[in-house]
């Protein structure tokens, strides 16, 4: 469903990714992993529009959408978070909402019938009319996942969307994200909570991806040991 | 969650003011009480504008003018070439400055946060330049109206209430506008650019067009704001309709009064126009200056101390007197 090419980005003389192939497939959850600095969230920019991509080619389900704008990356099925986390913090949890679901819906009452149901899927129903800055960062992060599903993806990109929060918290999150259904490409750089979720995990280490896999040979996989251990 | 006064009162103290405003000219008998309202008015409906594009999308325009005389110069050399009813100028007017308001959206808009408003002041600036320089529109010199009669048909009246209820028409009309577009897509799409345009557009919002869609509205209001004037005033000239004062101006009225509410502007324009017209008595003489210095020292007094203005403060000692 998404096909990355040979995805290639420097800034001045440091290649932040160079030539990243990765796919996801239809419902798939891929994991995305690598120390700091590897160039994850570089990558996650690339595909969604925030950076232009120096060379490769970013496919879904059959579409180009190399350095396409993010608002039509966004309109194409895929959604994403923030490594830093971005709501709109003077409006309220559900108005939040309701602007990622006025991409499927014209009118406020189906845009708001809509949030409300993304609210429900992600827990956060009983905020729903609380200013979304007064929250605290675990619970903005889910309304970024709120908002991401009110626009009804194909593909939810996630940066960092789980570190930080507590071990309950995750595990709530990770039961979240399973029930959506769709294709998730999930960018962690702690392996543990990773692991357990993904399908298949990529690993990335200083712009190149070093080893790709099911979860539990990743983990045994020396290269990757060693990029994170730094030996 | 915000303080909110309740439902039924709101609505009665909003009745009560729109009866007050529509009975002002029929209480008051004389012209300048009445030139004073009609004041309130212009300013109400120019901030309310403003507010479209600055308190909604977040765009900080100081060029308002532009659109302004925009306004007033299409309808008077249409009346003036071709004889043209100003309500049509009104029309025609607004369709030019929605022109204009792309051709600055366009590049401007590429520009974030205090580049644009510096952008729009450069603008504002040049258009008085060569507005001057136009001989064909009066350039220094400036046009008079050409009266061919009193009456709705010429938007032009022998007394001042004639122009008082077509100001209020006019912002009745903007009013309905804002309250429209801030419940649809358009309102939700403008504050989620305000508050962080990257974010906004990976969640769909496609922030140019909305942007050109705001600054196309506001536009198109304030051109008729400047039709109206020029019916009102029978004269204009570059230092009447394009100065940068004026531009700085209309920014104070909403944000003064609240940017990004609705009854902001009409807040702000009901204490800064009395206020001007005091002082200027005051300070004697025409004090334009002066006007901006104390204009520029308000905006920032207002950003540091109460950002969301008079309607602010109101909720906030509404708040408080509710808690006590
Ligand atoms: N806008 C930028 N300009 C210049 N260099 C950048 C820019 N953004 C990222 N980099 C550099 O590119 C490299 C990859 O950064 P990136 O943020 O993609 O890493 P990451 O894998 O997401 O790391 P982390 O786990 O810390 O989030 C880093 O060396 C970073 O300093
Ligand atoms: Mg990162």
């Amino acid at each position: 469903m998404l096909e990355v090419q040979r995805l290639t980005k420097r800034f001045g003389g440091l290649v932040a990714n160079d030539a990243i192939d990765l796919t996801v497939g239809e419902r798939e959850i891929v994991g995305l992993i690598g120390p700091n600095g590897a160039g994850k969230t570089t990558f996650f920019n690339c595909i969604t529009g925030q950076l232009k991509l120096d060379q490769g080619r970013v496919g879904f389900e059959g579409r180009d959408l190399t350095n396409r704008a993010p608002e039509v990356i966004a309109r194409a099925g895929i959604a994403r978070t923030f490594q830093l986390v971005r709501v709109f913090r003077e409006m309220s949890v559900v108005d939040n909402v309701v602007v990622g679901a006025f991409l499927r819906e014209r009118t406020r009452q189906g845009a708001r019938a809509r949030a409300m149901q993304a609210l429900k899927a992600t827990g956060l129903s009983a905020s729903a009319s609380t200013d979304a800055g007064a929250l605290p960062v675990a619970l903005q992060k889910r309304i970024e996942l709120a908002r991401a599903v009110a626009m009804e993806p194909r593909l939810i990109v996630l940066d960092e969307t789980l570190s930080g929060l507590t071990e309950a918290e995750t595990r709530e999150a990770v039961d979240v994200l399973r029930g959506l259904r769709v294709a998730l490409l999930v960018v962690e750089h702690v392996m543990e909570v990773i692991m357990p979720l993904s399908d298949r995990v990529v690993v990335l280490d200083a712009g190149k991806r070093i080893a790709e896999g099911p979860p539990a040979a990743i983990a045994r996989d020396p290269r990757v040991i060693e990029a994170y251990l730094g030996v | 969650m915000r303080p909110r006064t309740s439902g039924l009162s709101l609505q009665a103290a909003v009745a009560l003011l729109a009866a007050a405003v529509l009975g002002w000219p029929l209480i008051f008998r004389g012209p300048y009480p009445q030139h004073i309202m009609i004041l309130i008015l212009l300013n109400a409906l120019l901030g309310t504008a403003w507010n479209i594009l600055g308190g909604f999308a977040g765009q900080i325009s100081l060029g308002q003018a532009i659109f302004f005389g925009a306004g007033a110069y299409t309808s008077t050399l249409l009346a003036q070439h071709a004889e043209i009813s100003p309500w049509i100028g009104l029309v025609a007017g607004a369709l030019v400055a929605i022109v204009i308001a792309i051709a600055i959206g366009g590049p401007c808009f590429r520009l974030s946060g205090h580049y644009f408003a510096i952008a729009t002041i450069a603008l504002g600036e040049i258009a008085a330049i060569a507005v001057t320089n136009w001989d064909y529109a009066g350039g220094a010199v400036g046009l008079f109206l050409p009266v061919e009669g009193t009456g709705l048909a010429q938007m032009k009246f022998d007394d001042k209430r004639g122009y008082h209820y077509v100001i209020c028409a006019l912002l009745v009309l903007a009013l309905a506008v804002t309250v429209w577009l801030r419940g649809a897509r358009a309102g939700y799409y403008w504050r989620a650019i305000r508050e962080d345009q990257a974010a906004a557009r990976s969640a769909g919002v496609p922030a140019t067009r909305y942007k050109l869609l705001a600054i196309s509205i506001s536009a198109a209001l304030t051109a008729m704001a400047g039709t109206f004037y020029a019916q009102y005033v029978l004269f204009i000239d570059p230092p009447s309709v394009l100065p940068l004062s004026l531009s700085i101006q209309i920014c104070l009225v909403a944000v003064l009064g609240g940017a990004g509410t609705l009854l902001g502007p009409l807040l702000g324009a009901a204490v800064l126009v009395p206020l001007s017209a005091a002082t200027s008595v005051l300070l004697g003489g025409s004090g334009r200056s002066l006007d901006l210095v104390v204009y520029g020292a308000l905006i920032m007094v207002i950003a540091v101390f109460e950002p969301s203005g008079l309607v602010g403060l109101w909720r906030r000692i509404s708040a408080t007197v509710s808690r006590n």
